[in-house]
């Protein structure tokens, strides 16, 4: 097993670090800021338009320089296409095809046929591929407060785009989002629909499901999988840390359900208890301590302890037990005895 | 560019069964995705007792999910109006007994939706988000009206239990019923019984500001669990300065179970900054059908912050911080911070740093972590991804655990694509470990990301 292990490790590594292709992206800054053009001799100046030459006004166009652009100038050097432009290693990210026209653009006097007011950085970046416009560069002269409003984002972008993007400019998923999102989501539920279905909610809170996310997608580095690793080791930790996020997703029934099968439940039978000795005695140097532990965490007691009306809790703390009155100093008196209240006070449900 | 052949064909194909009436401002659209997850693995790494380590012999099981979802359905007299989406998983392998069967599996969603002007109708089984944080399936119907500034929403419904009436839970490698001593309590559950309902009002007064409302209200079979009112403002003071707070009572002791408060500034293009104080009382949290509930429980204070810095366009280091005041206790708080980077643009090729450190109760750990995900060629993936933890107090004598994956993803063909991975551990209670997962995923739009992970 343990070589095994180690073979994958090291295929691993070697796909990961010794296959990586090798892909020449086209340098706009050479072509269009350095180039020693124009004198006798040398080869003409090129704009844009120079390789750019379509006129793109639907979705599926977007002007990409055909060979015969490259070979005006790269005689019969093909793999200056091959590396750099053919459209499958030039690929657009997913969502970016847009209806823009671009002529109609570069006519505008604001604009004077200059690609660069929006294409920011497609020139100064020496290494990559030109910059697709976030969407603020088009709300810079676009108002479309009312579409926003309604979700109805067509026909700028396609729909089938909508469901695999994500907003760079604005419904921002990365300020801290992970803990507003649900929040908003209660709030702007429709919005929410516009690129995702349910099934994206569930992927990660239905806790149900037999594989968790982060095993079902090892692939994904950058996702806030919060049971990544080793869980299973600090997952007593982390409910400690953060009391009662554990029933964002989880039932209570459900740590119980586990802590059973592993012999570290209450309501198994023979488990040993893994407090210790006066935990709840006061007897010895734990001295009681179970008390402190209940008010920092209770919901952490309750992975192993509740089963309802006959919780291991209740049998001291019940009207005339050992234990006393569990409630807090501000719990409501006078109330109606109802449900949970009859278990100790004047009955069984 | 990506053809879709067959989403497009689909589309004709329900268009035509729809109505078939004016021409729709949007096409009808079909998005699906079915995933397959063989894995192969031993549950060895789960502790036992204090001082053991559970032998389990290794497994393998077999788990699908599937999900299809479709909008823009044109009805008479309005266009647009249906969209719709049924989603479920299914599972084969050596699972607890459960009523004989070594297979399981349920319906996670299966909902249409009407929506027409300003009123939305949506039947089926669907998803709640009640107050404080949870996640509430039930089968039901939800009814929105919007008017002007201000928008309604109305549901209910029965809570959806595994397989229509089980216990919730029992999926854990068996049921909390196997082992009780008053197992009589927790036969197979009275669905009847077990129901929520819920409303909220929302106003926006202006683009800038947006406040709701909320009641909800959850049923178990033995009385009222949970009765919550909540309050939300989302409010952008400026262009780059966004606030909001949220804020739950708890009808049945009238006690606040949860609360927040947060400020997102946005003024800088390269670094986003946000603040964020919570409030929570645990015990609160807990069904009121649970007798836990009624103990007194600390409630605990969060101050924190996150800061995200993106000093180049192919690099982003994301720092957070939160410090914990527990009523009566020590503190605690957690830290971490995190760069990405992917220097050749396009996310050809990504590396992930993370360090982290979490302090609770006197205890707590310390993490380190590293990752990478390399295109290899046009169709081919690999992901390397290392984690180390140091825990403060040590389990079982060992105070490390490593945990090491690798993955290859291979895109077959733009609609199917397969991934193979590995994960080997070493923790506390498995010297040395290997678990292996194959995936195989057949989606209708690639470039989606409805359906999620």
């Amino acid at each position: 097993m343990r070589r095994l292990g180690l073979g994958l490790s090291v295929c691993a590594l070697l796909l990961t670090f010794g296959c990586t292709e090798r892909t020449s992206y086209f340098t706009h800054q050479k072509h269009l800021a350095e180039l020693d053009c124009g004198s006798p001799g040398k080869p003409r100046c090129l704009s844009c338009a120079s390789c750019h030459t379509g006129t793109a006004r639907k979705h599926d166009e977007w002007a990409a320089p055909s060979k015969a652009s490259c070979l005006g100038c790269h005689e019969q050097d093909m793999s200056v296409w091959n590396h750099s432009v053919r459209p499958k290693v030039a690929a657009r990210p997913a969502g970016k095809d847009i209806l823009f026209p671009h002529d109609q653009h570069l006519e505008l006097k604001e604009l004077k046929g200059q690609c660069v007011k929006c294409h920011q950085g497609a020139v100064s970046n020496p290494n990559g591929p030109p910059l697709f416009p976030p969407m603020a560069t088009c709300l810079n002269c676009h108002e479309h407060q009312e579409q926003f409003a309604k979700n109805d984002c067509t026909p700028c972008h396609r729909q089938q785009d909508l469901r695999g993007l994500v907003p760079a400019s604005f419904l921002r998923h990365d300020v801290n989002w992970g803990k507003r999102h649900g929040a908003v989501a209660r709030n702007e539920g429709q919005r929410c629909e516009t690129c995702h279905a349910q099934t994206f909610c569930d992927a990660c809170h239905d806790a149900t499901q037999r594989i968790a996310p982060q095993a079902r997608n090892p692939e994904q580095l950058t996702a806030a999988f919060p049971h990544r690793f080793d869980v299973l080791q600090r997952h007593p930790l982390e409910a400690q840390a953060n009391p009662g996020s554990c029933t964002t997703c989880h039932q209570r029934q459900e740590c119980d359900a586990c802590h059973v099968q592993r012999g570290v439940s209450a309501q198994a039978v023979g488990s040993a208890s893994p407090h210790p000795f006066g935990w709840a005695s006061g007897t010895a140097a734990a001295n009681n301590s179970h008390a402190q532990a209940a008010r920092r965490d209770l919901a952490s007691c309750a992975a192993c302890h509740d089963q309802g009306a006959a919780s291991t809790c209740v049998r001291c703390h019940k009207v005339g037990g050992s234990g006393g009155s569990p409630h807090p100093p501000t719990f409501p008196k006078g109330q109606p005895l109802t449900g949970m209240c009859l278990v100790c006070h004047g009955g069984t449900p | 560019m990506v053809s879709l052949p067959h989403t497009r064909a689909l589309a004709l194909s329900l268009s035509l069964l729809g109505a078939g009436v004016a021409q729709a401002a949007e096409p009808t659209w079909v998005d699906a995705r079915v995933a397959t997850y063989a894995r192969y693995f031993q549950t060895a790494l789960l502790p036992g007792v204090p001082g053991a380590v559970l032998q389990v012999q290794p497994q393998a099981s077999v788990t699908a999910n599937a999900f299809v979802r479709f909008g823009a359905v044109d009805l008479p007299g309005a266009e647009d109006a249906l969209s719709g989406e049924v989603a479920g998983w299914g599972a084969v392998g050596p699972f607890a007994p459960f009523q004989g069967l070594s297979g399981d599996g349920d319906v996670t969603s299966a909902w249409a939706q009407y929506r027409n002007k300003q009123v939305t109708v949506k039947l089926g089984r669907q998803v709640a988000l009640p107050a404080s944080s949870r996640f509430v399936r039930f089968d039901g119907a939800t009814v929105r009206l919007g008017v002007s500034l201000a928008e309604l929403e109305v549901y209910g419904g029965w809570v959806a239990l595994p397989r229509w009436n089980q216990p919730r839970g029992y999926y854990v490698l068996g049921t909390v019923g196997d082992a009780l001593k008053t197992a009589g309590l927790f036969q197979a559950e009275d669905r009847l019984g077990q129901f929520v309902v819920g409303a909220r009002v929302t106003i926006s007064p202006t683009s800038r500001v947006r406040a709701s409302v909320r009641f909800f209200e959850q049923h178990d079979a033995v009385g009222t669990a949970t009765r919550w009112l909540g309050a939300e403002v989302f409010a952008s003071a400026t262009d780059w300065l966004h606030l909001g707070g949220t804020l739950s009572v708890d009808l049945l002791s009238f006690s606040v179970p949860e609360a927040r408060v947060w400020a997102d500034v946005t003024k800088w293009e390269k670094v986003s900054l946000s603040f964020d104080y919570g409030f929570q009382s645990p015990t609160l949290l807990l069904p009121q059908t649970s007798i836990l509930s009624v103990f007194s429980g600390a409630a605990w204070h969060e101050l924190g912050g996150e800061v995200a810095w993106r000093p180049l366009r192919t690099l982003k280091v994301t720092g957070r911080a939160a410090g914990q005041v527990y009523e009566r206790m020590p503190l605690g708080g957690r830290a971490s911070i995190a760069a990405w980077s992917a220097p050749r643009l396009e996310g050809r090729a990504q590396f992930q740093a993370e360090a982290a450190r979490l302090f609770v109760d006197l205890k707590g750990y310390v993490m380190g972590r590293l990752g990478t995900r390399v295109r290899l060629s046009e169709t081919l993936w690999t992901t390397l991804d290392t984690a180390v933890y140091h825990y403060d107090a040590p389990i079982r004598g060992t105070s490390w655990s490593l945990t090491t994956l690798g993955a290859l993803e291979w895109r077959l063909f733009p609609h199917l694509r397969t991934l193979a991975s590995v994960t080997a551990m070493a923790t506390p209670y498995a010297l040395f470990e290997v678990q292996g997962l194959l995936r195989l995923v057949l989606e209708l739009e690639p470039t989606s990301g409805g359906s999620g992970a």
